[in-house]
């Protein structure tokens, strides 16, 4: 039944090489041929192609094929064995370098960062010591916690007001780029004074007194600037300040 | 998962894989070399470099059988290894030529565009002139018609091979013959 259904115009071009060339069953062939004469210009391409195709088929491609790779199978195995034996020396220079050469390239790491960090331990210990002698000296200047009681700082006070050290004026100075050199002039200057005034009070020993106060060229032209009046003003306000310590 | 592969295909890659056997691998080579230098031909167009690279690819193959999963035929698997071969063959001989071409250098040989009858078909002027006509086919219609026509192949597997619908190789496969038939026209009296 279903071989009597003619074949579509896709479906005839589908199998029209195959027809020609003979590799289409027996069904497919018949219901072909039933199909073909629905379609003229298909009959005029299927004796065009048949008539082309006859002379082109006569050309043993297979034997051609077969005579270019002629010796083929021993070239083939000839480059197997080549790459075998070159397989079998890459894998022994392998082995030779997993046996020797790594642990020998380990080796030499591992010497070269034990070298590297016994040098760097022992840098490390010299900076200490340098750290330590500097940090010494800077203890020196470390500032200290001063314990003052009120009569301490009413002694103070009154030490300051008949200070004799001289005061700096900006002219008599030379030009200060630096103020921590600036602050070491003026610790130098009350260093003596302030020493004194400690050894006498009933507070705790105290080596050595620094400032902390960042003298700055700003606040000594702040301070040269100032008239009488205000200096008054300002030191009658310090007077009456109270401290907490 | 195996599919549609041949099972003295799998007895003798596995002989091969297994035991290195030169009687399997000369089987192996003996049955795709032809089928894998028309294939080559296709391509290059050139005997002798046709020859060298088919053995290229065969050794390739034999070399990387163990790789090969059974998920297609052997013979779609080593298709495309030949192809994909050859055609990087192709890359890298231009590309070195464009860089002797810089340097002034010797032209290396590269293949002609046009193909070289007289070194492979020399019988007769209607398979120069059918070897030419094949190789001005696009492609995928060259491909299908030679796969069909020179190979036997099924269309499914045609179709596997160039990643093209069943449908598709059928209609590949009718308009290469019909372009043929038109470029031999001419040699009809011969």
């Amino acid at each position: 039944m279903e071989n009597n259904v003619q074949y579509s115009r896709k479906e005839m071009e589908e199998r029209l090489p195959d027809y020609v060339f003979d590799r289409l069953g027996d069904k497919e062939r018949n219901k072909f041929e039933q199909s073909l004469p629905n379609y003229p210009d298909l009959i005029k391409e299927v004796s065009d192609v048949r008539t082309v195709f006859t002379k082109v088929r006569k050309i043993d491609f297979n034997k051609i094929a077969e005579a270019e790779t002629r010796g083929m199978t021993e070239r083939v195995l000839s480059r197997l064995h080549t790459q075998n034996r070159t397989q079998t020396t890459y894998n022994y220079a392998r082995t030779t370098t997993r046996r020797y050469l790594i642990p020998a390239l380990a080796a030499i790491v591992l010497i070269a960062f034990a070298t590297q960090f016994i040098v760097w331990n022992i840098s490390k210990e010299e900076n200490m010591k340098n750290n330590q002698i500097v940090e010494k000296i800077f203890d020196i200047q470390a500032p200290k916690v001063l314990e003052l009681s009120q009569k301490d700082i009413a002694t103070l006070d009154k030490s300051v007001a008949q200070c004799s050290a001289p005061i700096l004026l900006e002219n008599e100075l030379p030009e200060w780029n630096n103020s921590d050199e600036l602050a070491d002039l003026i610790d130098d200057i009350y260093s003596e004074y302030l020493t004194s005034f400690t050894n006498e009070s009933n507070t705790q020993q105290v080596e050595y007194v620094v400032s902390t106060i960042n003298y700055g060229n700003n606040y000594f032209n702040d301070l040269n600037n100032l008239d009488e009046e205000n200096l008054q003003n300002i030191l009658n306000e310090v007077d009456n300040a109270e401290f907490i310590f | 998962m195996k599919k549609d592969y041949l099972p003295e295909d799998f007895e003798i890659v596995q002989e091969w894989i297994k035991n290195r056997s030169e009687s399997a691998a000369s089987e192996i080579v003996k049955k795709y070399q032809r089928f894998i230098y028309l294939l080559v031909l296709r391509i290059v167009k050139n005997s002798e470099q046709s020859k060298d690279i088919t053995q290229e690819i065969l050794v390739k193959i034999l070399n990387s059988l163990e790789k090969f999963s059974w998920k297609s035929s052997l013979k779609t698997w080593i298709y495309r290894v030949a192809t994909n071969y050859t055609k990087s063959y192709l890359r890298q001989v231009k590309f070195k030529n464009v860089i002797s071409i810089d340097a002034d250098e010797t032209f290396l040989e590269i293949p002609s565009s046009e193909p070289d009858p007289e070194q492979i078909f020399r019988n007769s002027e209607l398979e120069k002139a059918f070897l030419e006509a094949l190789s001005k086919l696009p492609e995928k219609q060259r491909e299908t018609f030679s796969l069909r026509y020179f190979h036997d192949l099924p269309y499914n597997e045609i179709a596997e091979m160039l990643g093209v619908s069943v449908g598709a190789s059928k209609a590949n496969y009718f308009q290469a013959v019909k372009k043929l038939a038109v470029a031999l026209k001419d040699y009809q009296n011969l």
